[in-house]
């Protein structure tokens, strides 16, 4: 087994222990976009409207509260500068990293999603549509938090920087994230935001960690 | 300008000094230009058909504007010599610009709606642009607020910069993304934001102001990166000799 | 038998304003053993740092094998094990868990006999957050110990130890430095380590 398998799984093991952590963001997604129908009116035509920009939005705000556990407990165990004492490259371990912390911080959002669009009254196979949304924009939200994470590791109070940093970088994964979620209610062509969010998942895929492994070892120092 | 010549001025004294030289030559030519351009603009030019003197305010907003965008690309482009050549004097440009580039993205702000007001009874519309500079205001905040958070000055340059290079990355995806959206959305608005077919008389005092801005900047911005340079290298023996020279 | 080296040269650290330290330097080869002293704040662990290649320094440099760590970092972290201030190891997993996705080679049907060294044999399927402040640190040698790499690193490493403890790690230390390997330890106390043969005193 290899040494990025084994990070994998040891990460994937690490999280189950930590689940009241996982646990935050979760709690997060579920009570936003329960509290829209309930402060905002709830009849069908508008909660079709609303569903998109409440998913993203609760998955942004997810992500936001459940930042810091990215690398601060490692960083607080030691692990984080063992890893970036290995031989191997520390942006392939924290593409690793990252991976594992997007399947545990993130595929439960998907599957709650399902929860949440039904709750919203969307049917059928737009139900699966809402759901590849999330997984996709997602992956990029991930890379994101990660890198303001890794940025803020050694900053006392990173609450404000946390927000700021976040908020810039994501807005084009929600505004194309809702539309997508709209354009599957309507029963449109869905492809165009499907393949903004898929290139924005290849591209952050692809850069983040790069960017992560960096400002690690800036924030080490 | 051969490449040994990049490299001594890349070097802090010769910077420095380049620097303090430079400051007048930006200065002078932007206080005129900008002098011109206000005279040209405010008097000179006839008041629009439409909207009559109000229009006014594009010469202050479109310039800032401008301004704003383009700062943040010299910005994260002194991030990246930065972070390559490990360049004190391209951090202390970047951290430089970074307030100016917020305060002009801010004027932008204020005077889109100031212009905004007269024109539409609504100081703020959610047109593509003045979004956009919204965005680009948090990004330079974000990027001044790290500044700040980060107590080690080398740990904060080095931050800052990946962060300013996320954002210019991300600053064309950003806008394109806000007109897209706005497109769909059929704000009616939109297109009164955008030139409209502009006469002669109202155009050269825009380009005047365009350049008397950018020249007064960088003056101003000469003399902040010197004061910066000399912060960072207040222990090297030529700081010591320039500051015992000022005495 | 090869023979690494390891040479600091003319090393200053500076943060922003602040001199951590100034213009050390030293060379260390195989068998030898490097001792740091000086009391708390005086730039031990920045120093231990700089050697890791995990903290820049501003002036000088930290060259193995005559090349500078930047430059070869995967190689040197091929000989490189650090213990540092924390552990590096992980809480909620047990000590067996850590041993296996540890991302030191370890081979554990061969070393067994560290953990029963330090007495750890009995809690390695306990979780390492139920280990005490001691036992945590013996685990965390043991690693250094079972990793198999050349030249250990170990910042404070008899804090929270028991006297028979020290004892069993100057003896693995002894063994691995007629093994042709190198240590590097760093001290608060004035105790004297048997088998060192250079030492740095900071201020």
């Amino acid at each position: 087994m290899n040494i990025y398998q084994q990070l994998f799984l040891r990460d994937l093991k690490v999280s189950m222990k930590r689940w009241s952590d996982l646990l935050t963001g979760i709690i997060m997604f579920i009570l936003v976009a329960f509290i829209f129908p309930l402060i905002a009116g709830s009849d069908q035509d508008f909660m079709h409207r609303i569903i998109g920009p409440v998913i993203l939005l609760s998955s942004l705000l997810a992500s936001l509260i459940s930042m810091q556990n990215i690398f601060k407990p490692d960083l607080n165990n030691g692990s984080l500068e063992q890893l970036v004492l290995s031989t191997h490259s520390l942006s392939g371990l924290v593409f690793i990293k990252i991976l594992s912390y997007w399947i545990s911080s993130s595929l439960p959002l998907v599957v709650v999603s399902s929860l949440i669009a039904s709750a919203y009254y969307v049917t059928g196979i737009d139900i699966a549509k809402v759901m590849l949304t999330v997984l996709l924009a997602t992956t990029t939200l991930v890379n994101i938090n990660s890198l303001a994470a890794a940025l803020t590791l050694g900053v006392r109070y990173p609450g404000a920087l946390m927000t700021l940093i976040l908020f810039p970088l994501s807005l084009p994964i929600l505004m194309f994230g809702s539309k997508a979620i709209e354009y599957s209610i309507l029963g449109m062509d869905i492809s165009g935001p499907f393949y903004f969010l898929t290139g924005m998942m290849l591209l952050s895929f692809s850069l983040g960690p790069i960017a992560t492994a960096f400002a690690i070892r800036i924030s080490i120092d | 300008m051969n490449l040994k010549q990049i490299y001594k001025y890349g070097s802090p004294p010769n910077y420095f000094k380049l620097s303090l030289k430079a400051e007048n030559w930006f200065l002078i030519p932007g206080i005129l230009l900008i002098i011109v351009g206000c005279l040209g603009g405010l008097f000179i030019a006839p008041p629009d058909y439409q909207m009559g003197h109000a229009f006014r305010i594009i010469y202050f907003h479109v310039p800032s504007a401008y301004l704003s965008m383009s700062a943040y690309a010299y910005m994260a482009g002194a991030a990246l010599v930065g972070i390559v050549w490990r360049s004190n004097v391209a951090f202390s440009v970047a951290k430089s610009i970074a307030p100016f580039g917020a305060s002009l993205t801010f004027l932008a702000l204020v005077t889109g709606m100031l212009w905004g007001k007269p024109m539409w009874g609504t100081a703020w519309v959610w047109d593509a642009r003045l979004t956009s500079q919204f965005i680009l205001l948090l990004l330079y905040l974000g990027y001044i607020l790290l500044h700040l958070s980060i107590r080690e000055q080398r740990k904060a340059d080095l931050a800052a910069s990946i962060l300013a290079l996320t954002g210019v990355i991300n600053l064309p995806i950003i806008h394109y993304s806000v007109v897209w959206w706005n497109t769909l959305h059929q704000a009616s608005t939109i297109s009164k934001l955008s030139s409209p077919s502009i006469t002669g008389d109202m155009l050269w005092p825009l380009l005047v102001m365009i350049f008397g801005y950018g020249f007064f900047f960088w003056g101003v911005i000469c003399r902040v990166v010197a004061s910066e340079i000399l912060k960072r290298e207040k222990r090297s023996k030529w700081a010591k000799q320039y500051i015992k020279e000022l005495q | 038998m090869q023979s690494d080296v390891l040479q600091l040269d003319s090393a200053s650290l500076f943060r922003d304003d602040q001199l951590i330290f100034n213009d050390i330097s030293f060379e260390l080869k195989s068998g030898d053993h490097l001792i740091i002293k000086g009391n708390n704040g005086s730039g031990k662990t920045s120093l231990i740092r700089t050697l890791c290649g995990l903290t820049q320094l501003t002036e000088g440099s930290v060259l193995w094998n005559h090349a500078p760590i930047d430059a070869i970092s995967s190689d040197y972290y091929n000989h490189l094990a650090y213990l540092a201030h924390t552990n590096g190891l992980i809480p909620e997993l047990t000590l067996l868990e850590n041993l296996t996705y540890s991302l030191h080679k370890t081979d554990l049907d061969k070393d067994h006999s560290v953990l029963e060294g330090f007495q750890l044999k009995q809690s390695i399927q306990s979780p390492v957050a139920t280990l005490s402040n001691g036992q945590s640190r013996k685990a965390a040698l043991s690693f250094i110990i079972m990793s198999g790499k050349s030249l250990w690193v170990f910042d404070e490493p008899y804090a929270n130890l028991d006297s028979q403890s020290i004892d069993y790690l100057n003896q693995r230390i002894a063994a691995h430095l007629s093994n042709n390997g190198m240590v590097i330890t760093s001290t608060n106390r004035e105790e004297v380590i048997p088998t060192t043969n250079l030492e740095i005193t900071m201020s």
